[in-house]
């Protein structure tokens, strides 16, 4: 497979896309676009086919969209400039939107699924500054919103469901809220790690913010993979990634790496597992890293356009 | 939009450079305070949009007075010397006024420098935004002067004096040299700092300029603003054509008065006048997208912030400052705290009332939006691209190669290779027992692992005397430690008694050859023996054994005991061996090993040995242990040597025990370590791969393992078990645990198959089943519907009973009119609850069905049975019906009524659950409800009897077992459970009868044959498959008794009484313990063929005993002596009252019950077997009961069982069972 890139040259897409999104078992791919438009692809194999194209919602350039885990059905989220958090579900071959949120006042700018393990969580980040999260239960949507960074919220990223240093995943049973935790990334450069708690019923700050970027941080991404520590990449205008890690034994401590870009970045993303970051930078370039035993983190691979 | 907040200030402002925003303000040059107050104030204000709560009117951070009202004021970049920058105002005063924002903030004296160059008012000033320290400021007459604002001495001027003033001012955002300024004059001057000389004027129409903004992107663009109201434009400028602007953006209705260029996107451009109108555009392509809330008087600066363009400020000459945010996509969620600023003002209100957000960015803003660099007018476009990455390549070939090891079964080769590769000794060592264990001889395996060798040991334990006389070389032998006092043996020894067939021979061949020497002091018997032998001698002869043994054992001489022991029963050779073993205690530690092994008690072994030799222990237990205790013991050897810190032997001990759990746990560990360890080697490879690998090993370790540790075994169960529930995914769920090679899961496999292919009609059948269920099964129905709710019993006849019988006789059968009935049994085996009978065997069946069948009582049975005739088996029926005439109660006909008595007669399941599994895989699945199964284990549910004698397939512990478990198991384990669980229990059959009669009484031949036709099994098949292969499984164990010994007789046999079949059945125990000692239960001494079919070694005694005397017809009370009047009075009484009280359903119980007491009374009649102590005992028992004291009664019960083995006949279990009665019966 590394040998051929597929490529979808004519997506169909009238403008740019921001978010190429594969499902939980690759085998199809939700696009967005400034078009407004989102789009689903099958992949078979080497190809791939246009199978949906949903259109005419979103008032603004679609940021991102995100697959729900499986097992709460074919889900999708998709989230824009016009602020609205929508989400899809298909059933029986068709796709309707079954759910709208529109309480931020501006662009929601990223969305994402928690671990399926804390429930059917969305979390979204909007520029207005707040931090919504979904929950989708009984059947019907329920939403906190609070404020997370004032000058607007650019990411957010959920913390795996088992915590760092335990091979056996200390399973929440069911109906807990299991380890709801995200980190948030803002245009004030911080970044900030929420806990749901459970006595207010809603998320509080963990610990004071993450510092150290000089510009806004465009991306977090935790790291899904349960290793010895907790892995968070940030990703920031002032052209660096920073890897930030904590130790299972000193939970609050997060250190950090600075990894130097030539261009300001955008996007990280760990593999699903094995701890590969991706990050990509307005130079147009995708760079892979991967921490060797020094800790240091080493480019292993570049993907130009 | 939304307004975030508010400052109440006519003032020029500047953002600070930074993330978090500070505005900071001069009181605006011409402003009118609403009181007047010509206070001047810098000020600073945070806008704390982190917090909501705060209102949208903010209160100044820090205040402080300044000389003179500013036109202008500019912050400056940090840096080292000023870290959070300058801040300069342009004064009216002429003075440019430095403050360092640090000190500023933190409320210290900020002012850097106050400077007075200019000789008017300054009326604009900015940073260089690529020279932070370089500082224009341009004002009145023309004056322009750039300074460095560390050194503000020396600024150096720009042009020439001038008319006219010079109102604004801007740096080329690309090129640092490049400043521009514009003014009343009309003219634009570009300046060129290299040369300090203008080099570029544009002309502006000749209107005023009063802002000017460069492209933020294209370095030869910019801006003007005229503040004429005349020609209110905004123009943009292309300097490579200064002859006329490029664009014109008309919009404002009078003077522009500010512009601000958003420096992160080209594409929007603030601008406010006069007309008190902010408007945004895109100055690129003149497109007006829309404006900001109209303020109440001109606004006459307006900023985009830096950090966050979101956001922006405007002033007006209002008295306000606005910030807000260029999105509302929510309007009607935005604050609207204005309105309440004054309510009662309907002007003020309109003021002051923001309007809603009028535009909407046909795009979002490039801050947002990833870059992208795109030619003019070609349309944007993304090209998707799919690519992958191997993490790590290792690891995906080391998985695949993994699981077709797996696949294919191939464990040897993986453990074989993980052995060479392992790098740690506990990895390696680990893997070594695997594969032994892999191997198809483990235990023997193990022990050569441990460096033990069986065979060698062998050849020199047979040259060994005896057991109790250890030679000399035996102690030098290297494995016995000198200090060693516990559990510690020869390895010899432990061969020998090691190997059950070596053992056994040894003990005959001791017989044997012994024998042939006894001849000679037979012939010399009347020669000169001393009293004493001819004691012995006159006790042999009359073939009391026990007495001759008892006097050798008062003698001490222990080999002419063990001798004449092997000659009688199992028990007297275990008593001498105790009485020996006792009489040695202290003496070598072999002798107690030993004494332990015979005991069976290896938990001292497992406990008490010492850990430095654990190695031998663990041999010890390979050898001798009885493997449903095997586990247990690796187990508790484990705990202790995991205690004792060493992890890899204790992980041994636990891998031999199959205990995963265990063993896992220290998996984990070392996995742990593992990683830490490989981590620390630093290899430069990654973190996760070292994890993934680690991770992978274990992986395959477990998996391993569990194949090994008959997990498989169990999953396959379990999947029976839940498919025979009609839970087929689930079970197909436990099926796809197992590789797909796994034989003995075909079967299942298959069955599940072709039931979901059927998914459809089941899944209405079990939603049917219960409509279904009560009408089929007219019998029973509250007492039956009850239990349905209990998933095991119920579900599996609908589902599963008639679907294998079908298989049955096609592929098995081949018409034997047998095969139906076995069938259909099965499936009534769960019901039976064999279990909630005995309380004993239910353990084996596992809980969850015993409690199932408690409420049920026996009444289920009859509606399984019910369809065996419906099916159309005629046979069947008949044969149920056969068993009738040899159990008593069974005599009703009519296949309800029999299915009844057969519910009754728990064992019926057990018999059925065999031959299923024997048979044909087809049939199979219906044994699944047993859990109690692995191969052996079938034996244990057969009853408490048989159950010591079946599992324990070596000769040498069975022979030591059986004795002492014999009495025990009927008695004691049953009870308790039976007393406690429900109420029905007490008039449980005792396992043994109940189990035995159902079961011959089908087939003829197997009835004939009792408890003790396990040999017919094994030559009639052919004439009688099915009711011969139940009887083969449960016996089997038995020694070969030969088919002779079957025949009817048997009933007969012992007990005159023709109703006795049942309670001769009921005498397994004995019997039980006479065939484990194999060779001598074949010859059956005294009994014709009757008596031997009733177990040899048992009717040693009696028969040999009995025949001096006269015996009085059954029946006949006149003759029992005194002292065991009372207790035979007592029983009957009580066991009258029991029968009359006892359920209808219990009858054939108390029956039998009284039937075996019976056998006591007539026993006691004939003063024959029983004891006067044991009468007395009895009597006690008796006393106990009358008094219904019932513990004590079971306590002397279990006593007498125990200790007064060989007396205990069948009748123990009707006294043990009319206790029970007795107890339940009010």
């Amino acid at each position: 497979m590394t040998a051929g890139a597929q490529v979808i040259a004519n997506s169909g897409h009238d403008d740019m896309i921001h978010d190429a999104v594969l499902d939980y078992y690759g085998r199809r791919l939700a696009t967005c676009s400034s078009d407004r438009t989102i789009k689903i692809f099958e992949i078979e194999g080497e190809s791939q086919r246009l199978i949906e194209t949903l259109k005419g919602t979103h008032d603004g350039a679609v940021w991102c969209v995100a697959w729900a885990h499986p097992k709460y059905g074919n889900i999708l989220a998709s989230a824009g400039y016009d602020g609205k958090v929508l989400i899809w579900r298909e059933q029986a071959g068709s796709w309707q939107r079954i759910f709208d949120f529109a309480l931020h006042k501006a662009s929601v700018n990223i969305v994402s699924w928690s671990p399926h393990e804390a429930g059917c969580l969305l979390a979204c980040a909007s520029s207005d500054g707040n931090v919504s999260v979904l929950e989708f239960k009984d059947n019907s949507w329920e939403h906190k919103i609070f404020h997370a960074h004032g000058l607007g919220v650019n990411s957010v990223s959920w913390a795996p469901a088992t915590t760092p240093g335990s091979i056996v995943s200390s399973n929440p049973g069911p109906g807990s809220t299991g380890n709801r935790r995200f980190v948030t990334g803002g245009s004030d450069n911080l970044l900030k790690i929420w806990t749901f708690d459970p006595a207010t019923n809603g998320y509080k700050l963990e610990r004071e913010p993450l510092t150290g970027h000089t510009d806004w941080v465009r991306d977090v991404a935790w790291s899904s993979t349960v290793l010895q520590k907790s892995y968070i990449a940030s990703a920031s205008q002032d052209k660096t990634v920073r890897i930030w890690t904590s130790d299972a034994a000193n939970p609050g401590e997060w250190k950090c790496k600075v990894l130097n870009f030539d261009a300001a970045v955008w996007r990280v993303s760990w593999s699903l597992s094995g701890n590969v970051l991706a990050a990509s930078s307005d130079n147009n370039k995708v760079t892979l890293w991967k921490e060797n035993l020094k800790g240091e983190w080493e480019n292993v691979k570049t993907i130009e356009e | 939009m939304v307004r975030l907040r508010e400052i109440p200030r006519t003032a020029a402002f500047a953002w600070s450079p930074g993330a978090n925003p500070l505005l900071v303000t001069g009181t605006r040059s011409g402003a009118v305070d609403a009181d007047f107050s010509d206070e001047t104030k810098l000020e600073l204000w945070d806008l704390n949009l982190n917090s909501q709560e705060q209102g949208v009117e903010l209160q100044p951070l820090v205040s402080i007075a300044a000389e003179s009202r500013f036109y202008d004021i500019a912050w400056g970049q940090p840096s080292d010397e000023h870290p959070r920058g300058i801040i300069a105002g342009a004064m009216e005063n002429g003075s440019l006024d430095l403050w360092d924002a640090e000190k500023l903030i933190a409320g210290e004296d900020a002012l850097i420098s106050r400077t007075t160059k200019h000789t008017g008012p300054i009326k604009a000033l900015q940073f260089n935004p690529l020279r932070p320290q370089v500082l224009a400021t341009a004002g009145a007459k023309g004056e322009l002067f750039v300074w460095d604002v560390n050194d503000t001495s020396a600024p150096f001027r720009l042009g020439a004096a001038a008319a006219h003033d010079i109102d604004c001012l801007a740096w080329n955002p690309k090129v640092a040299n490049i400043l521009a300024t514009g003014g009343a004059g009309g003219f634009v001057t570009v300046w060129d700092l290299k040369t300090k000389k203008a080099s570029l004027t544009l002309n502006n129409h000749r209107k005023a300029v009063s802002a000017i903004a460069w492209d933020p992107e294209n370095s030869t663009k910019l801006l003007t603003g005229t503040s004429d109201d005349t020609a209110p434009v905004i123009l943009l400028w292309n300097l490579r054509n200064s002859q006329a602007p490029e664009k014109t953006l008309q919009g404002h209705d009078q003077g522009v008065l500010s512009l601000s260029w958003c420096q992160q996107d080209s594409g929007l451009l603030l601008s406010c006048g006069k007309d008190n109108r902010t408007l945004i555009w895109n100055p690129q392509t003149g497109e007006r997208y829309g404006e900001f809330p109209e303020a109440t008087n001109w606004t006459f600066y307006t900023r985009f912030n830096p950090h966050n363009p979101n956001l922006s400020a405007t002033a007006s000459f209002d008295g306000k400052i606005a910030i807000q945010t260029l999105q509302n996509t929510n309007p009607s969620a935005a604050p609207a705290a204005q309105n309440n600023l004054s309510d009662d003002d309907f002007f003020s209100k309109a003021a002051s009332q923001p309007q809603a957000a009028s535009f909407s960015l046909p795009r979002a803003p490039a801050w947002i939006e990833r870059p992208v660099e795109t030619a003019p007018g070609q349309k944007r476009s993304s090209k998707l691209q799919i690519s992958s990455f191997s993490i790590d390549s290792d690891i995906g070939s080391a998985t695949e190669k993994f699981e077709q090891a797996i696949q294919s079964g191939d464990i040897a080769s993986i453990c074989e290779e993980h052995i060479e590769n392992a790098k740690t000794d506990e990895e390696k060592a680990e893997w070594q027992v695997m594969q032994t264990l892999s191997e198809s001889d483990g235990r023997t395996k193990i022990i050569e692992r441990l460096g033990f060798t069986k065979d060698e040991p062998v050849e020199e334990a047979k040259d060994a005397e005896t057991p109790k006389s250890p030679e000399p070389k035996q102690e030098d032998s290297a494995t016995l430690k000198p200090n060693g006092g516990e559990g510690k043996k020869h390895r010899r020894v432990v061969s020998m008694w090691g190997d059950g067939d070596d053992g056994e021979d040894f003990l005959s061949d001791i017989a044997a050859t012994k024998g042939a020497k006894t001849d000679n002091p037979f012939n010399l018997l009347s020669v000169g023996n001393t009293h004493l032998e001819d004691q012995i001698t006159k006790a042999l002869i009359l073939g009391k054994f026990e007495k001759a043994v008892e006097i050798c054992l008062k003698e001490e001489r222990w080999s002419d005991a063990f001798l004449i022991a092997n000659c009688g029963s199992k028990e007297l050779v275990e008593k001498v061996q105790t009485a020996y073993l006792q009489q040695k205690r202290g003496s070598p530690s072999y002798l107690r090993l030993i004494s332990s092994v015979v005991a069976k008690n290896l938990w001292d072994i497992a406990y008490n040995a010492d850990l430095a030799d654990w190695k031998e222990t663990l041999v010890t237990l390979c050898t001798y242990a009885d493997p449903s205790e095997f586990p247990d013991l690796c187990e508790a050897l484990g705990d202790r040597i995991f205690e004792s810190g060493n992890r890899k032997d204790a992980s041994f001990c636990y891998l031999i025990g199959s205990k995963l759990e265990k063993v896992v746990g220290i998996w984990v560990d070392e996995l742990q370590e593992t990683e830490q360890a490989a981590l620390k080697e630093e290899t430069g490879d990654s973190t996760f791969s070292v994890h993934a690998k680690s991770l992978q090993q274990f992986i395959e370790k477990v998996s391993i393992f569990r194949h090994l540790a008959a997990l498989y075994d169990k999953y396959l169960e379990y999947a029976d078990i839940a498919a025979a529930h009609g839970q087929l995914s689930v079970a197909q769920k436990y099926l796809d645990l197992l590789p797909t090679s796994y034989p003995p899961a075909e079967t299942a496999r298959n069955r599940v198959r072709l039931a979901t292919q059927k998914a459809g009609t089941q899944a209405a059948a079990r939603q049917a089943t219960p409509a279904a269920r009560t009408t089929s099964r007219t019998a029973a129905p509250v007492g039956y519907q009850q239990p349905s709710l209990v998933p095991a019993p119920v579900n599996p006849s609908p589902l599963n009973p008639y679907a294998p019988p079908a298989p049955a006789p096609v592929s098995a059968t081949s018409g034997n009119p047998y095969a139906p009935p076995i069938a259909p049994a099965p499936a009534t085996t769960p019901q039976y609850g064999a279990p909630s009978t005995y309380g004993a065997p239910s353990s084996t069946y596992g809980a969850p069905q015993n409690q199932g069948y408690a409420p049920s009582g026996y009444t289920p049975p009859t509606q399984n049975y019910a369809p065996t005739p419906v099916t159309g088996y005629g046979v069947p029926a008949q044969n149920f019906g056969q068993p009738s005439p040899l159990g008593g109660p069974p005599k009703s006909t009519g296949p309800p009524v029999q299915l009844k008595r057969d519910g009754v007669w728990n064992d019926v399941p057990m018999v059925t659950k065999a031959p299923p599994r024997r048979n044909t895989p087809s049939v199979a699945p219906m044994t699944s409800p047993f859990p109690g199964q692995p191969g052996i284990a079938s034996p244990p549910p057969t009853g408490g009897p048989f159950q010591q004698g079946a599992p324990t397939p070596p000769p040498p512990p069975k022979g030591s077992a059986p004795p002492r478990n014999v009495g025990a198991p009927p008695t004691g384990p049953p009870r308790p459970s039976s007393v406690s669980s429900n109420a029905t229990n007490p008039y449980a059959p005792p396992p043994p009868a109940a189990g035995l009669q159902p079961t011959y009484g089908a087939p003829p031949a197997p009835r004939t044959a009792s408890p003790y036709n396990p040999p017919p099994s094994a030559t009639a098949p052919p004439t009688n498959r099915y009711a011969p292969a139940p009887a083969t499984q449960q016996y089997t164990q038995g020694p070969p008794s030969g088919p002779g010994i079957a025949p009817p007789p048997a009933s007969g046999a012992y007990t005159p009484a023709p109703p006795s079949a049942s309670q001769q059945y009921a005498a397994p125990p004995p019997p039980r313990a006479g065939f484990s000692a194999p060779p001598p239960a074949s010859r059956p001494p005294g009994g014709g063929p009757p008596p031997s079919a009733g177990g040899p070694p048992q009717q040693h005694a009696p028969p040999t005993a009995a025949p001096p005397k006269a015996r009085y017809p059954p029946g006949d009370r006149s003759n029992i002596p005194e002292h065991a009047k009372e207790l035979v009075e007592i029983l009957s009484r009580d066991m009258q009252r029991v029968a009359s009280k006892a359920p209808a359903s219990f009858a054939p119980q108390v029956k039998d019950t009284q039937k075996r007491l019976n056998i006591l009374f007539d026993h006691l009649n004939n003063e024959e077997l029983i004891k006067t102590e044991t009468i007395d005992q009895l009597a006690q028992l008796a006393g106990a009961l009358a008094e219904k004291n019932y513990d004590i009664a079971s306590k002397i019960q279990v006593e007498i069982s125990k200790e007064k083995t060989e007396e205990c006949g069948n009748w123990m279990v009707g006294v043990k069972r009319l206790i029970s009665m007795s107890k339940a019966t009010p």
